[in-house]
């Protein structure tokens, strides 16, 4: 169940796997994926589990096939630490190009992304796009321009009657600027405190749910 | 014993005989436990063995192992006494975490004699590369205050250290000092003992209650005990010199802030003690405890242990000490000669606490000691030590497997555990097989070692988390050192919050690398941030005799003067519910604007509670999709759901059925997500969660990952890793102590029910209904339950 919104007239659909769409310029939007995060534990001798990557990137195919996108954008921080560039490391991802090998993608850089420099990806690289009358980013920018970004990994308490409380992902707005929650599996959330202005979307199951917030 | 005799008889002493009997134990080469009340000469009777055998140095040969640094002092100055009175040529030097960067590297060069360290300093001494040739002359290890170290993955530690000293060291003689317990074959088993020697037993422990004057009513609830202060304050003006404990941090910071305020006369003569305040701030207030300069000292468990303090006359506790032991442990400290009373006055925080005092007096008097059980194969210590030993010089697995198979937490450990273990920190286990930039430890000639300059200091660095929570620094921004906080305290504060921190009120700016800033305020306006330690649970014996305490007051009966000022209370929960017979379980219905609670009485302390409420919780929401939240206390528990739900006396039989108790517990337990919470602890001590530390490469913050994160990947990824599964058992036994729940639940299944629905929160309830641990269970998938909140949000708006 998406939500589709507005900002400054633009519409945007909120999706509840963690990501969003452009409908005016069919782009599938994802933001701070995190890849090979559990190699840079490894080689610090912490003894992660491996996985989470390449079911991050079975979550993003199955989200392809299911939005069928023209065009798809990295809201920055695709890999965590340099020991993404490790080959096998690389190889889940270069295979996941070589099945959407049709589909554009851009990878916007986010401060994560500065530990690859130079790696060798089927795709255009940027540190600013822009689509329509939307900048893309990774972080978040306030300045009256409408923007879509990354990097908090937000996320929202919800507390409610009988002293229940949740901590869920969510979509977080201030302005024109809204943060889209991490896409990757092996990411942590942030919790973030909106002011009476701010726009809320949690994203609880399957379902995008608007948080009324106070005042 | 030529040599100490003469000293004792110039000090005007005479050797008990527990006392000799050490000695003889010692000079025949064995190895023993000890245990007496405190003050009775323990530290002697292990050291004086040593001290008359006088060994030839050079070296190390003596090492004395206590689990608090603060005791350190005390300790080095009662072993050198009589070394320095018998000009015996060596000394003893301390090193603890306190102890001077410059101090610990001359010893590295050049050991003393003796050593008084802490378990976390002995595994990192065992971690450095010449580890062998420094630890290799030694001829006595005393481990003191065993009792305290025995029921703790601290206490594993030091087996697993213990082990590797002995195999160093053939003839090595080790001996346990410990407080009674009420299990110590499996104390003296522990340590890798068999003799126990029974030393002093003899004080007499008299137990008062402070009552407040007049009829005031006592609260409900609460565990501070505000209205308790004036009457302290008023007694204390009548002693030399008094210790007040109290059960927490926060308890007694504020304790000490109204004492001060209340007497402004003795403002400089009154100190705060626990173990969280700066070095030097403690070392204050113990030297003014000896010097008399300090006529009262508010402390927690801090000064619960402790070589002879000179005695105060007077022991102040602060609500419930809830356990039988403790309280003998805290009035020992007055008093503190042979054949003379210790006395303790208890200053119940609430009206249940009069009760639990009733009920001690009853336990005292029948000398019902609670044990301590010390953890089973924790692995997460187990994989740190084999870490401290691949830096430490190297193992070769056969040897040290059979050498920890000697230890009494893994004297069972089995094959294919062991292989875990191994396959864990070579290889970072089964699913890693196929990464080859994974190398903790790896094997060079046949040696399993530790060659990663950057692993080493991060394993250095993370030893001493076996203790608690990540500690943080609390300073000025000027500079000047606080003490430390909890990182879980400190990243719930906000800038601006203020709270109360060795007897200051500080106000917070901020956390940065580990520490937390804050300035000196006066105004005392604002939010107060109430910090936390772990609480105590209520102990079986202190249970059962609640539970007769409350018989005998169902039947009218009121002994003593602490169930007589309950009168009101028992009174009132008689006229609005009911008081509990023997063998009735009370179950309290209410409605409140808050939502339909539930409360259930089972009276066997907070673990068991928190387990059962999650339980029970567990099973209701298999019968109908509903959403709780559960609070617990020593008493009893509450389940509370914001949509009304119906159950009776049948339903309630089968819910407190012993059936398939692992599973639902198991089921509740994932959905309450406690093993998660646990899996913070095993992580930190098994390495795999590495906090950083002030002044850190930046690149560390990559590897930064909260342990709930790690536990959902974990649980995704590598469902079989050892260590889930340990958090899981550590849950079960450590928080919720598995067997008494079990016992628990079939007496409540077999209890007669006493069911009520009162019209308002009784004195029982309220307590439930204000406490603040709450946990939540649901059985609704996440869709609906998030509807349900954001409607209730929708519905405060209009």
């Amino acid at each position: 169940m998406n939500v589709i919104t507005e900002i400054a007239g633009s519409r945007i659909e909120l999706l509840p796997q963690r990501a969003a769409f452009l409908p005016d310029h069919q782009a599938l939007l994802l933001a701070d994926l995190h890849l090979s995060k559990g190699a840079t534990f490894r080689a610090r001798g912490i003894p992660i589990p491996g996985g989470s990557s390449v079911r991050t990137l079975e979550k993003l195919t199955e989200l392809i096939l299911l939005t069928r996108p023209a065009r798809l954008v990295i809201l920055g921080d695709l890999f965590h630490g340099r020991e993404a560039s490790h080959p096998l490391e690389m190889a889940s991802f270069h295979k996941f190009r070589a099945e959407h090998c049709t589909l554009p993608m851009t990878w916007v850089l986010g401060n994560h992304d500065r530990h690859v420099k130079g790696i060798a990806v089927d795709c255009e690289v940027v540190h600013e796009l822009t689509l329509g009358d939307w900048r893309l980013s990774h972080h978040p920018v306030y300045d009256g321009v409408p923007t879509v970004c990354g990097h908090i990994h937000p996320g929202y308490r919800l507390c409610g009657r009988g002293r229940r409380s949740e901590i869920l992902p969510c979509f977080y707005q201030r302005g024109l600027c809204l943060v889209l929650p991490a896409f990757g599996e092996f990411t942590g959330l942030a919790t973030v405190e909106p002011l009476p202005k701010d726009r809320i979307h949690v994203i609880a199951g399957s379902a995008v749910l608007a948080v009324p917030l106070a005042g | 014993m030529i040599q100490t005799e003469s000293w004792f008889r110039s000090q005007g002493w005479s050797p008990l005989d527990f006392q000799q009997e050490v000695w003889a134990a010692y000079a025949a080469g064995e190895s023993g436990l000890v245990h007496a009340s405190t003050g009775t000469g323990k530290t002697l009777a292990a050291w004086m063995g040593l001290v008359e055998e006088n060994p030839p140095g050079p070296g190390l040969i003596a090492l004395w192992i206590t689990p608090l640094r603060a005791l350190a002092n005390d300790t080095c100055r009662a072993l050198n006494d009589p070394l320095v009175a018998l000009d015996i040529p060596w000394r003893v030097e301390q090193r603890t975490g306190d102890t001077a960067a410059s101090v610990k590297q001359r010893q590295l060069k050049q050991m003393p004699g003796g050593l008084v360290t802490t378990p976390e300093t002995l595994s990192l001494l065992l971690s450095s590369q010449d580890a062998h040739a420094r630890l290799s002359h030694l001829k006595l290890v005393v481990v003191d205050e065993w009792h305290e170290l025995m029921g703790t993955k601290r206490g594993t530690q030091t087996e697993l250290a213990l082990a590797r000293l002995r195999a160093w060291n053939p003839g090595l003689r080790v001996w346990g000092l410990s407080a009674t317990l009420g299990n110590m074959t499996e104390a003296a088993q522990a340590l890798g003992v068999t003799r126990i020697v029974t030393g002093a037993q003899t004080k007499i422990i008299s137990v008062d209650t402070l009552l407040p004057h007049g009829m005031e009513r006592f609260p409900w609830a609460g565990h501070l005990g505000a209205q308790m202060m004036p009457r302290v304050a008023e007694e204390l003006r009548s002693c030399r010199t008094a210790l007040v404990f109290t059960n927490t941090r926060s308890q007694s910071e504020l304790w000490y802030q109204a004492l001060v305020d209340l007497l402004p006369d003795m403002r400089d003569q009154i100190a705060l003690h626990h173990g969280s305040i700066d070095r030097q701030s403690r070392e204050r207030a113990e030297n003014g405890l000896k010097d008399g300069s300090l006529r009262a000292v508010v402390c927690t468990s801090s000064l619960d242990l402790g070589v002879d303090f000179s005695p105060v006359d007077r022991v102040f506790q602060i609500g419930s000490p809830k356990g039988v032991a403790r309280l003998i442990q805290r009035a020992g400290r007055s008093g503190h000669q042979p054949g003379k009373p210790s006395s303790i006055t208890i200053a119940p925080t609430n009206g249940m606490e009069l009760m639990e005092i009733a009920a001690l007096r009853t336990a005292l008097h029948q000398h019902r000691l609670e044990p301590r059980i010390p953890p089973q194969m924790p692995l997460d210590v187990l994989i740190q030590h084999m870490v401290t030993v691949a830096l430490g010089g190297g193992f070769e697995p056969d040897q040290l497997r059979s050498e920890i198979s000697t230890t009494h937490s893994f004297r069972n450990i089995t094959d294919s555990e062991w292989a875990w273990c191994l396959n864990f920190v070579t290889q970072g286990g089964e699913c890693l097989k196929a990464y080859p930039d994974y190398h903790k430890v790896s094997v060079v000639n046949g040696l399993h070692v530790v060659q990663d300059r950057r692993i080493a200091m991060q394993h250095r660095m993370s030893i001493g988390t076996i203790v608690a929570d990540t500690s943080v620094r609390v300073a000025y921004l000027k500079g000047g050192n606080l003490g430390t906080v909890e990182e879980s305290f400190a990243s719930r504060l906000r800038k601006g919050d203020r709270f109360v921190f060795a007897g200051k009120a500080l106000e917070f700016i901020s956390l940065k690398d580990l520490t937390c800033y804050v300035r000196r305020i006066t105004s005392k306006s604002g939010r107060i941030v109430r910090w936390m330690g772990s609480r105590m649970s209520l102990s079986i014996e202190l249970s059962n005799g609640l539970r007769a305490q409350l018989n005998n007051a169902a039947a009218g009966i009121l002994e003593g003067p602490e169930m007589k000022a309950a009168a009101d209370i028992l009174t009132l929960q008689q006229k609005l519910s009911a008081v509990p017979e023997l063998d009735e379980l009370l179950i309290e219905k209410i409605q409140t604007r808050e939502g339909h609670h539930l409360f259930i009485y089972p009276l066997d302390g907070r673990m068991v509670h928190e387990g059962l409420a999650a339980l029970i919780s567990f099973r209701l929401g298999l019968r109908e999709p509903l959403t709780f939240t559960f609070s617990a206390n020593d008493y009893g528990f509450e389940l509370l759901s914001a949509d009304p739900f119906t159950v009776t006396e049948s339903d309630l039989r089968s819910i407190f059925s012993p059936v398939n108790l692992a599973g639902d517990l198991m089921g509740s337990l994932n959905a309450a997500e406690l093993s998660r919470r646990q899996f913070r602890e095993v992580a930190r001590v098994a390495g795999l969660v590495f906090q950083g530390y002030p002044g850190a490469p930046k690149s560390t913050k990559q590897v930064q990952v909260s342990s709930g994160l790690l536990f959902d990947v974990f649980a995704r990824y590598e469902p079989g890793n050892l260590l889930l599964g340990q958090a899981t058992r550590e849950v079960f036994e450590r928080q919720f102590e598995r067997s008494r729940l079990a016992l628990c639940l079939s007496r409540m299944q077999s209890a007669r029910f006493c069911f009520t629905n009162p019209v308002q929160p009784t004195p029982f309830s309220f307590p439930l209904m204000v406490s603040r641990l709450r946990e939540t269970l649901s059985s609704e998938d996440v869709e609906d339950r998030v509807r349900k909140l954001i409607a209730s949000l929708e519905a405060n708006r209009r």
